[in-house]
């Protein structure tokens, strides 16, 4: 045992040395914890129960031995679907954005106000890549939204091709009273096996409207992507985000919800299709703090091919989390026996008055279905593709804006 | 005249139980067949095996639709060649919009027949007509494939589903079933406004109430998987009053 310790460190500590370190804005005692935690918890291993199906550290044996940072690119005809956008990831941080947006990147002059949010949630604390991300990265975007915003925002990551590795921080207000629609995306010039660990923190005032949409698609399969992502709600805030996941060789998602204050209402949706190899993990924890508060998950994952799709779905109710209402539900159609799916509910409950359900089921199309359809003269393929999208529909149509549901439409391949 | 439709000689095994001992049937266009039989006879056995169902296997004999050897297509090409089998239990796909579905179907046996697919407006009208024809409302083949669909809706949604797309050969699979009188009206009449000389109807039932309003040119008696006997219309009324019990005892002799 002292010996694979031994080893294991050995490896870390040489892929750390390649990481450069120049972080700056991160607040000293969270540097520290981040730091701490690197070295106490090290790579998740195989007997690591968060990171079940999912084998990081033999990816990063086995891919990213080397780390090459990729140097600033100049971004190449992004797919930029509204007028506000802010590109980060390999890129000069181009952006355009309307009034009611503020905007700070490492290289900024940081106000005190915002540095204070940093770690504040601890994810650092929770998760080895946060850890690492708060430790080891020196790209930071601030986003104030001070205003309703018209139109979406659209936050591009651009992975170019060069080197194999990156991260980037983000930190998102949204302002008392206002109501914006983010839409994230990456956008791939490469073709290189490319490792990119991203956090973001997202503060969520009180009577603010969010509504998140990632999108996550990398059509040559060859990200390997961890990302943290923390909302923190305030009194009456409304949080709806949407989680979509097609293909890559690795998408992991931790996303954290804190229910900080009652009347709070959080909405989250997931569709995931893994083809080929990849391996889609959905790591959801929705922390109620505080009750009279509601919270909805309902993901729905396709395995095809050799693809591996995980959903892990976290609930903690408080001991003063009284009148919580949170449902969660998984639905899930294995297209392939070479496939795995695997779907877990969680739930921790220390309140005694709260209404709470979690459901999940696993099955495969329909075969009656599939022949009716067919004796009405549709191809086989075809008949596969209508019952998936009736499958999926209500996760895709719950999105308001037409553009972002076509954007989402374009890319799924079924 | 070659016949549409030819089966000869037809055994077929479901879970290694033999089911079809033997079946020999000629459709020609322009005629109406019943195929009646009590329950476990292997009349829905038949249809599934003309629609070509999973798991039904031929064991002897052949099928022989509109000169093509039916056995080797596949469901989707059978549909596209001319069957049609409208369900005894039409299956409930919620999230598949129905009108939407059905121009999927009409255009993919449009583009097997190396037609162009059909113009929206076009489509919009071939709906509102048989619409009317079948007495459905609007909201309802606007929803999602039969869900939640009445049973006789769900019947009405077939024949709906048949005179948009026009095959050659319709197989009625206890369409009356769970129909009321009004609802069976209304189905027959769609299935007679379908049929023309061009094309043909096969019925499978129990009773002989829906030939009152389906008028069959020949009705077959189905009993442990072999046709017993074949004759005109009189023979569903003949039955009706005997019941299949004389039958049984005919063949036995």
């Amino acid at each position: 045992m002292e010996l694979t310790t031994t080893q294991s460190n050995v490896f870390l500590n040489e892929w750390l040395q390649q990481i450069p370190t120049k972080v700056q804005h991160i607040p000293d005692e969270v540097l520290v914890d981040a730091l701490k935690y690197i070295e106490e918890q090290g790579i998740p291993d195989l007997k690591n129960e968060a990171y079940r199906g999912v084998p990081i550290e033999s990816i990063l044996k086995r891919y990213f031995k080397k780390i090459e940072i990729a140097s600033k690119n100049e971004v190449a005809n992004t797919q930029v679907v509204f007028k506000n956008f802010i590109v980060v990831g390999d890129a000069y941080s181009a952006l355009s954005i309307e009034k009611g947006i503020r905007v700070f990147t490492s290289a900024d002059n940081i106000p005190q106000e915002y540095l204070n949010w940093i770690g504040h949630f601890k994810l650092h604390q929770k998760d080895f890549f946060a850890a690492l991300n708060t430790g080891y990265c020196d790209k930071l975007i601030i986003i104030h939204i001070t205003e309703t915003l018209d139109q979406p925002l659209h936050l591009i990551h651009f992975i170019s091709n060069q080197g194999n590795f990156n991260q980037q921080r983000v930190l998102v207000i949204v302002d008392e009273q206002v109501k914006a629609t983010v839409l994230e995306s990456y956008h791939f010039t490469c073709q290189q096996s490319y490792f990119y660990n991203t956090l973001s923190e997202i503060i969520q005032k009180e009577h603010s409207q969010l509504h998140w949409i990632n999108v996550q698609n990398n059509p040559t399969n060859t990200i390997y992507s961890i990302n943290n992502v923390s909302f923190s709600l305030e009194k009456s805030a409304i949080l709806k985000h949407h989680q979509i996941s097609l293909k890559g060789s690795l998408w992991r998602n931790n996303i954290e919800v804190h229910i900080q204050q009652p009347d709070v209402n959080a909405e989250m949706k997931g569709l995931s299709i893994g083809k080929n190899q990849s391996i889609i993990s959905q790591y959801t924890s929705i922390l109620h703090h505080s009750g009279h508060s509601h919270s909805y998950q309902l993901y729905k994952n396709i395995a095809d091919d050799k693809s591996t799709v995980l959903f892990n779905g976290f609930i903690l109710v408080d001991k003063n989390a009284q009148k919580t209402d949170a449902y969660q539900n998984s639905k899930n159609i294995l297209l392939n026996d070479n496939a795995t799916l695997f779907a877990r509910p969680q739930l921790e409950i220390y309140a005694d008055d709260v209404r709470c359900s979690h459901g999940s089921t696993t099955g495969s199309l329909n075969e009656d279905a599939l022949f009716y359809l067919k004796t009405r003269g549709i191809e086989e393929k075809d008949a596969q593709r209508l019952l998936l999208q009736a499958f999926f529909n209500d996760i895709i149509e719950e999105i308001d804006n037409a553009d972002i549901r076509e954007f989402i439409i374009q890319q799924i391949e079924l | 005249m070659t016949p549409l439709l030819s089966i000869k000689n037809l055994h077929v095994t479901v879970d290694g139980n033999e089911i079809l001992k033997g079946i020999d049937l000629e459709i020609n266009k322009g005629e109406i067949h019943a195929i009646m039989g009590p329950n476990g006879s292997g009349k829905s056995t038949l249809s599934y095996v003309l629609a070509g169902k999973d798991g039904y296997e031929v064991t002897e004999g052949e099928i022989i639709f509109n000169g093509k050897n039916l056995l080797e297509l596949s469901p989707e090409d059978r549909a596209r060649e001319g069957i049609f089998l409208a369900f005894q239990y039409p299956v409930e796909i919620p999230g598949v919009n129905n009108i939407q579905f059905l121009r999927t179907a009409l255009n993919s046996i449009r583009q097997y027949k190396g037609l162009e697919p059909i113009d929206a407006s076009e489509f919009l009208k071939l709906v509102k007509e048989k619409q009317k024809l079948l007495d459905l409302p609007a909201n309802l083949i606007n929803r999602s494939l039969n869900d939640g669909f009445s049973g006789g809706e769900k019947k009405k949604n077939e024949i709906f589903q048949l005179s948009i797309l026009n095959p050659l050969l319709a197989i009625l699979d206890e369409t009356d079933s769970g129909l009321d009188i009004d609802a069976l009206k209304v189905v027959a009449n769609g299935v007679n406004h379908y049929h023309n000389k061009e094309n043909a109807v096969l019925v499978i039932t129990h009773y002989q109430r829906l030939l009152d309003y389906i008028v069959p040119d020949f009705v077959h008696i189905l009993y442990k998987g072999k046709i017993i006997k074949s004759g005109d219309k009189s023979l569903a009324l003949e039955l009706e009053k005997s019941g299949y019990d004389a039958y049984k005892v005919e063949t036995t002799n």
